[in-house]
């Protein structure tokens, strides 16, 4: 990551935005840096929450979010887009974890090891 | 796809120590809990975890419940609400923190004129009448980023208040 920053501003600080260095995605992606959002609140204890990864160079973005979305698919989905392959899903996930950071480092783990080789691969996953 | 690449909470986290991963897991302890429960979703053995929850009670960053013949762990809200009212008169200046807390207060009274409703729970109630998914999405966002806004505008107004008499007190004689 070459930059955390919040937003939309250190006063509101909705929520985090880190930038992460090109060169460090596989497949290779570049000249831009993609970015992820993470963004954390409770609403009467419930947590609500969104772990979102974009890349503007090929314009594919997916996350985990915790939301009301889609109660369809459980408390918990996946969501991704291909705009050029014209592509998008939405999938029921899981955590077994319960605090944030360790939610976090699984979801960081399942996106670069798993999430962006396989639906960023020639066959398309 | 064929598998799920979901299945199995198999993060290695083998950039960071035991005592990184408790303490930071520890700074998010919303609800009161054990060692041994923050140890079992951590990963480490109960005594590490006790071990670093301990330490963080000493700092005034967790805050320590007995309850029954439990010992419980949270963060500590006031301290935590008093650090972040700090870092806020240390890093911007009264005009930026006015300026701020201005746009969130016209926010919410836009979004009250709007949507016809007082609070971010009524907005968001108000979504179960409605059928058009782009409206229901804007609700839902809307009445996510008001309830940030409800949470975030006392710290901003906390920070104002004592604006003058904290900024006399960071002051550093060198």
């Amino acid at each position: 990551m070459t930059s955390v920053t919040y937003e939309p501003d250190s006063i509101v600080k909705r929520y985090l935005c880190a930038r992460i260095d090109p060169d460090r995605v596989v497949p290779p992606t570049g000249p831009e840096s993609p970015t992820l959002d993470v963004e954390w609140r409770f609403v009467d204890g419930e947590p609500y929450y969104r772990i979102h990864y974009a890349d503007p160079n090929t314009g594919f973005n997916c996350g985990w979010h915790r939301d009301d979305d889609h109660p369809d698919l459980g408390p918990v989905h996946f969501q991704y887009e291909h705009s050029r392959r014209d592509e998008s899903d939405h999938q029921r996930a899981q955590f077994q974890k319960t605090i944030p950071t360790e939610i976090f480092w699984i979801a960081l783990d399942r996106l670069f090891e798993k999430r962006i080789p396989t639906l960023l691969s020639d066959d398309g996953g | 796809m064929s598998d799920d690449p979901d299945r199995g909470d198999d993060a290695t986290h083998t950039s960071m120590t035991r005592g990184e991963r408790v303490r930071a897991a520890a700074r998010t302890l919303r609800t009161p809990r054990t060692a041994s429960w923050v140890a079992d979703e951590t990963e480490v053995s109960v005594k590490t975890a006790q071990k670093y929850l301990d330490q963080l009670v000493e700092d005034n960053v967790l805050q320590k419940i007995e309850q029954g013949d439990q010992t419980l762990y949270c963060i500590d809200q006031l301290m935590a609400t008093y650090r972040e009212v700090a870092s806020l008169q240390r890093e911007h200046d009264r005009e930026e923190l006015t300026t701020a807390l201005e746009s969130m207060r016209r926010k919410i009274t836009r979004w009250q004129e709007t949507y016809n409703v007082e609070t971010p729970g009524e907005l968001r109630a108000s979504i179960a009448d409605r059928d058009d998914p782009d409206e229901i999405e804007e609700r839902r966002e809307i009445a996510s980023e008001w309830e940030h806004l409800a949470d975030r505008i006392p710290v901003v107004r906390a920070a104002l208040a004592e604006y003058d008499w904290a900024t006399e007190r960071d002051r550093v004689s060198v």
